[in-house]
């Protein structure tokens, strides 16, 4: 698909503003790293655990990580969208 | 002046609708189904599966976030790797989808075969000595067909019964969660059913992991529907995220609950004996610890399975669809049938490929086939994601950016070639069926596909010519049929000329759900020949500034209330032929829900002409109250020369001094009303006070003598069948002649409050 077809449906972003967003991501690397390692972690855990008390906490872990990578991605589209909106003001 | 013409889609679903879309198309077979059979596989260790399915899940959904929110469109996954990538990749997305959709529907039609069966095998209904395993096929070629007849009708669930069946999905898995863990902790001892945890190695895992990916597909539908998004950039991408929130973690409590909670009583390991229950392993499992366990399972499984399959062969349909319209399949594809206005041969080719994979396969391989086309599918999507960032990348407004690019999008596609090159382990024949798919795609590609990809396709007809805004009194009237509009059009002239405003005419083009809404593009030329010419005409006489508005829906309420908020419409005003059949209606769907939701006043009439009008009956309480339909009687008394008559009715047994005080506080709110004052003065506003317990009464017969009555609408659900039905609703029912409901401007409060009423009910 061309540059012209995403304009004529209305996709891209109007010229003058090629390359005057950014693209670096706005969720939190930092954090969301972590959560990943710690999701690693508690499968690993969950798996190792064979059943005992190592297993729940890995899965319990497993799911604590899940709704904080969730929280940061929710964060991290209402901060693009100011980010655009800014940039337009 | 010329007028201004705007061609718009419709946008009706929110947050939480959306967010519902991709739960229920989430929750469907695969946890009903598939768990009994991967717990067999994998051991207490499904427990492990499903998290680290739902790793590989999110990783893919990152990408879906990131590309549905800048190129929201109803080919999803198929389109953007029509954008990302070369050559055959396009065409082979598409085709693959539209395979593994619709073998997913098989699975389900499967599902709810087997799922039929036990009921009527709980039952004592099964004729013949038939059992539950011979009705299977059966039942899901019977299931998959009715969905095709649904869909060819354009019937489709609607956002408040799509909720309803999530939330008892949802409810029912809920309770075998709960009794389930209740049951752990009545019995401690059941805790040692998760040792061994991985009797079948890291390999088992593996194998579920496979077998079960499917149970976490259904949130692209999400991105399938964002055209009818609001807010997409903000909500697409966080519907997808929440979806899989909400999923993953009941998944992973089905697995403890499932494996924890059953007893076998021979000794027999709990996965071993889900495994030989197969799809039935949960709803045998149910048996054991849940309250109408058995039944309840059951229900949740017809109705997962039903709404899955639903889900299914509607996006089946559209993938094949888009490729019909973009050449990549024969055109018979795109076809849209004139009346139902549904792609009804990508239909019926769909609904024939979800049969034969039905018919032709037992049901872990159908799981195993879809499983390993969604994976191929998914991992397409995240090889798109990088060459589409790195050609349009800072041309595109995101809603959403992967981090960790390309990081993540690697992992995901290494984690996905990983899984899907397992499942040659667990079932080559599924691997066969894909392998030879793909096989024909290709054929296909070079012998057809390709020699027309590049042929010019249709452009969506926008018609824009943009005159300058000014700040004045804005009537909005919605045209279906102009035959019926010479009235209304009168009336909103009238009222927008007195008031120095201009007229929008609105044409809705209403396609069903099953049809993008982009293809009602196609009936512009249509409605602006058939209804606009001839509104436009009728209007051109009346000296009032117009515009022309062509807008498409799957609702025309929704696109009559867009147009109310984007253009800050003033009034609209709408026809009313004076009977409904909605029996949740007062007066009709559409009325009813503009009624109810636009932030403006609203007009309905009901008259075939406002012609000769020569006397108005006004039922008034307050002045203040009445202010919008005293003025818009006035209105009419001034262009017809007609008398105004204000009825008033009170309690029996007032007294001659309280009759002239109510006579003079009438009089009183009088004052003040500019299109009145004339009139008063040159008499032709007379008062009525009427002594009298039965209003409604009182005014149907009196409404009988005048050319027009007029009554104004209550804020407080009048609409509501179940209630009584307030004054308005019942002079509407009774009255026979000309009326015209008004209704002021609703408050933001009050609206609030009936939205979150109407939620609930």
């Amino acid at each position: 698909m061309s540059l012209d077809e995403l304009r004529d449906q209305g996709i891209l972003l109007p010229e003058e503003e090629w390359g005057e967003h950014s693209l670096e991501p706005t969720v939190a690397r930092g954090p969301l790293l972590v959560v990943l390692l710690l999701a690693a972690v508690g499968l690993v855990a969950a798996f190792v655990g064979d059943g005992a008390w190592p297993t729940w906490v890995g899965v319990g872990l497993f799911l604590v990580c899940l709704y904080v990578a969730t929280f940061l991605c929710d964060r991290a589209i209402e901060v693009q969208r100011e980010r655009m909106s800014r940039r337009r003001r | 002046m010329p007028p201004e013409s705007r061609t718009e889609l419709s946008r009706d679903l929110g947050l939480f609708t959306i967010t519902m879309v991709g739960v229920g198309a989430m929750i469907g077979a695969g946890i009903f189904v598939l768990t009994g059979i991967a717990a067999g596989t994998a051991g207490p260790a499904l427990i492990l599966a499903f998290a680290a399915n739902g790793v590989v899940t999110f990783l893919t959904a990152l990408a879906y976030a990131e590309l549905g929110s800048a190129i929201p469109e109803a080919g999803g996954g198929y389109l953007w790797v029509k954008q990302g990538l070369p050559g055959p990749n396009a065409f082979l997305a598409g085709w693959m989808s539209w395979f593994a959709h619709a073998v997913a529907g098989s699975l389900y039609a499967l599902g709810f075969g087997s799922y039929l069966g036990l009921v009527l095998e709980e039952l004592g209904w099964l004729p013949w000595g038939l059992s539950a395993d011979h009705l299977e096929k059966p039942f899901a070629v019977a299931i998959a067909l009715a969905f095709v007849a649904i869909n060819f009708k354009g019937v489709s669930e609607t956002g408040l019964a799509g909720n309803i069946v999530t939330m008892a999905k949802v409810a029912i898995i809920g309770v075998f969660i709960v009794t389930g863990l209740w049951a752990m902790v009545q019995e401690p001892a059941k805790w040692g059913n998760f040792t061994p945890f991985a009797p079948e190695g890291l390999g088992g895992v593996l194998a579920a992991m496979g077998l079960t990916y499917i149970a976490f597909e259904g949130y692209e539908i999400i991105v399938q529907a964002g055209e009818e998004v609001k807010d997409p950039k903000r909500n697409i991408p966080r519907a997808v995220f929440w979806s899989l929130a909400i999923v993953i973690p009941i998944y992973i409590l089905v697995a403890v609950a499932a494996v924890g909670a059953v007893d076998p009583g021979d000794g027999t390991p709990t996965w071993q004996w889900l495994g030989n229950h197969q799809e039935l392993g949960l709803a045998e499992a149910a048996r054991q610890f849940m309250p109408l366990g058995t039944t309840l399972l059951l229900l949740g499984g017809l109705l997962s399975t039903m709404s899955a399959l639903n889900a299914t062969t509607f996006s089946s349909t559209r993938v094949s669809f888009a490729m019909g319209r973009d050449r990549n399949l024969p055109g018979l594809f795109a076809k849209i049938h004139a009346k139902t206005r549904t792609p009804y041969l990508a239909l019926v080719a769909s609904g024939g490929l979800i049969i034969t994979m039905a018919l032709t396969l037992p049901i872990e391989d159908v799981a195993a086939a879809a499983d390993v086309m969604f994976l191929l599918l998914f991992l397409q999507v995240n090889v798109a994601i990088i060459t589409i960032r790195k050609k349009y990348g800072d041309k595109l407004d995101y809603g959403f950016l992967v981090p960790f690019f390309p990081v993540l999008p690697i992992v995901a596609i290494v984690l996905m070639i990983g899984i899907a090159a397992f499942m040659f382990h667990f079932s080559p024949i599924a691997w066969y069926f894909v392998g030879g798919w793909i096989s024909v795609g290709f054929v296909l590609y070079y012998t057809y596909a390709r020699k027309r990809e590049h042929e010019k396709r249709a452009t969506p007809v926008v018609l824009r010519e943009t005159l300058e805004r000014e700040e004045r009194f804005r009537v909005l009237l919605p045209v279906a049929d102009p035959s019926r509009a010479r009235a209304l059009i009168k009336l909103a002239s009238l009222v927008a000329r007195r008031r120095g405003g201009e007229v929008t005419l609105l044409h809705v083009v209403q396609v069903p759900g099953q049809t993008p809404l982009r293809v009602g593009r196609e009936w512009i030329q249509q409605a602006r020949d058939e209804v606009l010419d001839r509104a436009e005409e009728m209007l051109e006489g009346t000296d009032t500034p117009f515009n022309i508005v062509v807008r498409v829906a799957h609702q025309p309420a929704e696109a009559i209330l867009d147009e109310v908020i984007e253009q800050d419409i003033d009034l609209v005003v709408m026809g009313w032929r004076g009977h409904t059949r909605h029996p949740r209606t007062a007066i009709g769907s559409n009325i009813d829900h503009v009624l109810r939701h636009a932030d403006c006043h609203v007009l309905v009439l009901k008259a075939a002409d406002l012609e000769d009008i020569e006397s108005i009956l006004v039922p008034v309480s307050y002045p203040e109250q009445a202010r919008l339909m005293l003025e818009v009687a006035g209105d009419l008394a001034a262009e017809h020369d007609a008398t105004i008559d204000l009825y008033h009715a009170v309690a029996p047994g007032i007294g001659t001094e309280e009759r002239r005080e109510e006579i003079g506080e009438l009089r009183e709110g009088l004052e003040g009303m500019e299109n009145l004052e004339a009139l008063i003065g040159s008499g032709k506003v007379e008062i009525e006070v009427d002594e009298t317990k039965n209003v409604v009464g009182g005014i149907v017969r009196r409404s009988r003598t005048y050319d027009l009555t007029m009554v104004g609408a209550s804020r407080e659900g009048w609409w509501h069948k179940l209630v009584a039905g307030t004054v308005p609703e019942r002079v509407l029912r009774r009255s026979t002649g000309r009326l015209l409901l008004v209704k002021h401007r609703r408050s933001v409060v009050r609206s609030r409050v009936l939205d979150l009423i109407d939620f609930f009910r």
